[in-house]
């Protein structure tokens, strides 16, 4: 305190929390800490996602509010930091980064930044090779005790079966490994197989052997499922039939029982029972030594076992950074794919040394421009060239310049109904502007009048259209407006009689005429709204004096009430232009620019105004979305809007001086 | 006085570096999920499917609601910055946008592609690669009033002999209805006469070099439609609801619609058939396609985790019929499709058939404004067909080159 009171105001550093009481200044530091902590919270949770631009607004924001609580000589700015900080967040930060995205080539193509390009070129299955000769696999893993594991392949194209593990070579299976030795299939037959070693037993003589056993258990070897042999009724599941004549096995691996027809072998030289299986196409072989061959397909193989399906999802991260068979040229399990594996190698790496990918089996470069890897045609013969992609995609999004501008310029689509467009959006700002202020300027000096009877009541009524939200009201109109349906034509045509009601949707001019109409229906209330208040205003002594002067009512309207009213809403005026000239809800709404100009270079319509000319342009149709382009357009045409306003405000200006000389 | 301000500072400092920390979510620690982004409709389906999945194979499977409309736009948004789904339900149209920008990652159906039909999987495919694994077909069929059209037109020509004679004998005010601009609705008519968007080779997709938009099919199709409207048999002025409340007020005896109306059309209280779309002089009519199906975000964590649901799990009758029970619309899996007796889904697949994939290719965004202003242009009787599909064929031409130019400029 003596410090403070010997040095003067300032002197205390920067510090200036401590002019009022030790709760309030603990209440402050406490809801300042709480700001820090959530402002850091925030800017971590941004920078980790790499959202640059935001986490700088916000630690521009954070030191600034800090800065205004904690320094006395920014005292005065802690009572409009919150207002401060909203608007450098939702203002200033949102208009910085339209005007950064303008010079970006950020749209459809362009969305990822440049090392998530990189990973995906990299890793893209549709950028790979096989080399010559090679087939893809569909591959089922096995696993040892040991936790390696073994391959059991299925070539895609010469449809064998191959097996390989992480150390030996692959190899054809044998019959042995599959668990199919001695076994001979018999087209059309009953059984539809013969064993060697073994003899069939028809189902009589099978019923007797198993009677002496209750049931049949192989002792599956995938520890959570068992198949059993069913050999009466009550073993068969609800819903399933048994036909008291043939043997069933029913298989309760899947999320369904599957049934089978089942055939019984016995060894020539002992009790042991093989079973053979069939459903369809679905056939299961079980060997009395606890092998078990499903589809073909052995259950396991050496000291491998194949891995049920909870077993097989747990490792899906990790089989494919495995290496199978020869170690310089391995075949890898594909992570795209639920079962593919292969010799695949990817077909472009990234050189980071020279910034660029290296085709890898003809050596071709392609360096980035603009955003995208783009072949270097020097780098490779001519004939490879064609036939290598001109540039790999996708692209990433990268700062440009003024390309965006320039086609802008330069775009022949763009230029194409340009003027016609321009002069409608002109027109239709300003007619909306005036018609809407005629009519909401004779009705507030109607209702001003105080011979008019229950005024207050007619000034409600008035104002519910403004209280309807402007995209209901269009529809509503849209609807008033069909010229099959509508009300209005259905009004008209009895009038004017069927066929010459005017077509809102069809004629150029009837539509614009539509346009007009809607927007002074959802525009003359709040102009009346602010003509009621601007006459109020106006002192009524200078009525008399007009009067006493001998100024007729149009002469006290012309020379008085509108250069008076003028002052107070020319401004008001001038915004409701800017609007308009940007009002994109209601013709959007409406009619979406219709009708199409006939004979035009690019599509567009008679009633398009500039935005929704160049929305059609830059996003139309959903076939991609250019935000980089949509920026610099809204930044073009901010720029007319601002030109033309500050145009208009050298008229108000002219209007203020009228209003000194009344 | 000094020292207790260092001392104030200093809870600042920790609040600081303590609060972060104290926030920041504890790093998931639970099993394997895999996360769909599945519309409102879809969604009870598959949450009664998850715990099968998860009995079955130890995979929690997080069903994640959003708008059909949304889920596009979200996951563009979502996928780059590691928040997305690893899986996600949407249209076939949807993939050159996505692949394009690299979002997708294809998918390897394997020998189970043969259970699919051939046009669904061709509209998942994009430029050689399949990105979606299709699970409905939608196209458009033939609505009449049974009680003014007793049998179903065999032929456009047909269609426009009963208008004639309903609308001579001043039963209904129009024949045959149709929204004015909307390409979607008179491309079956465009193919029955030998029309085309783009030139369309199985299993290679449509080539953009050559625009069919003016070619003799297309105008002959067009100046049929244009003698409709020419006598009043068929009005102009349409949008999507005023030609359904035509044909529902029974105003209208004949208009094109889609699955999607059926219900509405139903309660509307009119009687109504549907049939196959007639046949033209080129042939029978081909409407395009709207393929539905579950596609892959490039930025799964566990892409085979994603594929061995899609594959295993999914690409099964019981999954396949469980789906088509919970919303019945017209399934891609084929095993399913030849047991539905549905007979409005029936009428439906008849037409859907002869159907083609919607071009998913970029350029298709060239095609439907120039196409529908084309197509309006036609009705409202402000150009003859041919002039106004050869304007709408120069208007994509010339912006199928300038876009190529935009792409090739760098090399």
């Amino acid at each position: 305190m003596n410090a403070v009171k010997k040095t003067g105001r300032g002197s205390d550093g920067p510090l200036a929390l401590f002019s009022g009481s030790v709760t309030g200044s603990l209440l402050l530091l406490g809801g300042l800490a709480l700001i820090d902590a959530f402002a850091l919270w925030f800017l971590i949770r941004l920078i980790d996602d790499r959202v640059w631009f935001l986490a700088l607004a916000v630690l521009v924001v954070t030191i600034g509010v800090n800065a205004a609580f904690l320094s006395r000589k920014l005292y005065p700015f802690r009572w409009f930091s919150p207002g401060l900080s909203l608007m450098v967040l939702m203002v200033a930060y949102p208009t910085l980064f339209t005007i950064y995205t303008a010079f970006t080539n950020y749209s459809t193509g362009n969305l990822l930044n440049k090392t998530q390009v990189i990973e995906r070129i990299e890793t893209k299955p549709e950028y790979r090779y096989l080399p010559d000769g090679e087939q893809y696999y569909d591959a089922i893993p096995f696993r040892n005790e040991d936790g390696k594991y073994l391959l059991w392949l299925v070539g895609r194209s010469d449809r064998q079966a191959y097996i390989v593990t992480e150390d030996d070579e692959i190899e054809p299976v044998t019959p042995e490994q599959a668990g199919i030795e001695g076994v001979e299939w018999v087209e059309d037959g009953d059984p539809p197989i013969r064993v060697e070693g073994y003899e069939y037993l028809p189902p009589e003589d099978a019923a007797a052997v198993l009677a002496e056993r209750d049931t049949l258990d192989y002792g599956y070897p995938v520890g959570e499922v068992s198949i059993r042999l069913i050999d009466g009724p009550a073993e068969v599941p609800a819903g399933y039939a048994l036909d008291p004549g043939t043997l069933l096995f029913v298989d309760n691996t899947g999320r369904r029982p599957k049934e089978y027809q089942a055939y019984l072998f016995r060894a020539a030289d002992g009790d042991d029972l093989l079973l053979y299986a069939v459903d369809g196409r679905d056939t299961l072989l079980a060997r009395p030594d606890g092998r078990v061959v499903i589809n073909g397909q052995p259950y396991t193989i050496g000291g491998y076992r194949m891995l049920s399906n909870r077993e097989r999802t747990a490792i899906t991260q990790v089989l494919p950074t495995l290496t199978f068979g020869e170690r310089d040229d391995p075949i890898y399990i594909d992570p795209f794919s639920a079962s593919r594996a292969g010799r695949f190698r990817p077909r472009f790496l990234y050189d980071e040394r020279q910034d660029a990918f290296v085709e890898q089996e003809t050596g071709a470069i392609y360096r980035p421009v603009k955003g995208t890897f783009t072949l270097d045609r020097a780098s490779v013969s001519v004939e490879a060239a064609d036939e290598l992609p001109a540039t790999l995609s996708p692209g990433y999004y990268v700062v440009v310049g003024l390309d965006n501008f320039e086609r802008l310029l330069t775009d022949q689509r763009l230029r194409g109904p340009f003027v016609r467009v321009f002069l409608w959006t002109i027109a239709h700002a300003f007619l909306t502007v005036l018609l809407t202020f005629s009519l909401g300027l004779a009705l507030a000096l109607l209702l001003n009048d105080r011979l008019i009877p229950a005024r207050k009541i007619w000034r409600s009524l008035i104002l519910i259209p403004y209280a309807i939200p402007a995209f209901i009201s269009t529809l509503v109109w849209r609807g008033l407006l069909n010229p099959r349906l509508g009300l209005i034509n259905d009004t008209l045509e009895r009038i004017v009689g069927a066929g010459n009601a005017p077509g809102w949707y069809s004629d150029p001019m009837w539509a614009k005429i539509g346009i007009l109409l809607i927007q002074l229906w959802l525009g003359f209330p709040y102009m009346m709204l602010i003509c009621t208040g601007a006459l109020q205003s106006i002192p009524q002594d200078m009525y008399e004096a007009a009067q006493v002067d001998g100024a007729n009512a149009f002469q006290r309207f012309r020379h008085l009430t509108l250069p008076l009213l003028l002052v107070a809403v020319g401004p008001l005026l001038i915004a409701s232009f800017a609007y308009n000239f940007n009002n994109f809800t209601v013709i959007e709404l409406f009619n979406e620019g219709g009708p199409p100009i006939a004979n035009s270079s690019v599509p567009a319509g008679h009633t398009d105004i500039l935005i929704t000319y160049t929305y059609e342009q830059a996003f139309g149709s959903g076939g991609g979305t250019n935000y980089a382009f949509a920026s610099a357009i809204t930044l073009v045409i901010f720029l007319l809007v601002a030109a033309i306003t500050i145009f208009n405000y050298r008229f108000t200006r002219s209007w203020e001086e009228t209003s000194r000389n009344v | 006085m000094k020292h207790r301000s260092w001392i104030l500072v200093t809870i600042v400092l920790i609040a600081m570096v303590v609060a972060p920390v104290a926030y920041r979510p504890a790093v998931q620690a639970q099993g394997q999920t895999l996360t769909i982004w599945v519309d409102l409709n879809r969604a009870p389906i598959l949450e009664g499917l998850a715990p099968d999945f998860a009995d079955e194979y130890g995979v929690e499977v997080v069903i994640q609601q959003v708008g059909f409309g949304d889920i596009r736009d979200q996951f563009i948004v979502a996928a780059p910055a590691g928040e997305g789904p690893d899986i996600f339900i949407g249209a076939h149209d949807w993939i050159g946008e996505l692949v394009a920008s690299g979002l997708l990652a294809p998918i390897d159906l394997g020998a189970n592609e043969e259970n699919f039909l051939p046009a669904a999987i061709d509209a998942f495919t994009y430029e050689g690669d399949l990105y979606g694994m299709p699970y409905s077909v939608e196209s458009l069929g033939f609505f009449r009033n049974p009680e003014l059209v007793p049998d179903a037109p065999e032929t456009w020509d047909d269609v426009r002999a009963i208008s004639e004679e309903l609308v001579g004998a001043g039963t209904v005010p129009y024949g045959y209805v149709i929204q004015e601009n909307d390409p979607f609705h008179v491309f079956p008519l465009m193919t029955a006469f030998g029309g085309y968007v783009f030139a369309f080779e199985e299993g290679v997709g449509y080539d953009p070099q050559d625009v069919g938009i003016d070619s003799e099919g297309a105008i002959a199709a067009f100046e049929w439609l244009d003698g409709m409207v020419e006598d009043g048999l068929t009005p102009d002025g349409l949008d999507y609801d005023s030609m359904h409340a035509l044909f529902e007020s029974g105003d209208a005896a004949m208009m094109v619609s889609g699955p999607w109306a059926v219900e509405r059309v139903s309660a509307s209280g009119v009687p109504f058939e549907i049939s196959r779309i007639p046949d033209g002089p080129a042939g029978p009519a081909r409407p395009f396609l709207s393929v539905q199906g579950f596609m892959v975000s490039a930025f799964s964590d566990d892409p085979q985790l994603a594929q061995i649901f899609l594959n295993e799990f999914v690409a099964t009758d019981e999954t396949m019929l469980a789906l088509y029970e919970g919303e019945p619309r017209p399934p891609a899996w084929a095993p399913i499709l030849e047991e539905i007796e549905d007979p409005l889904l029936i009428a439906f697949g008849e037409s859907a058939a002869n159907g083609m994939p919607m071009p998913a290719i970029p350029e298709m965004s060239a095609v439907w404004s120039a196409w529908g202003s084309a197509m309006q242009l036609v009705i409202q009787q402000q150009l003859e067909p041919a002039e106004a599909l050869m304007d709408a064929a120069e208007q994509i031409r010339a912006a199928i080159a300038a876009e190529q130019e935009e792409t090739t400029e760098g090399s």
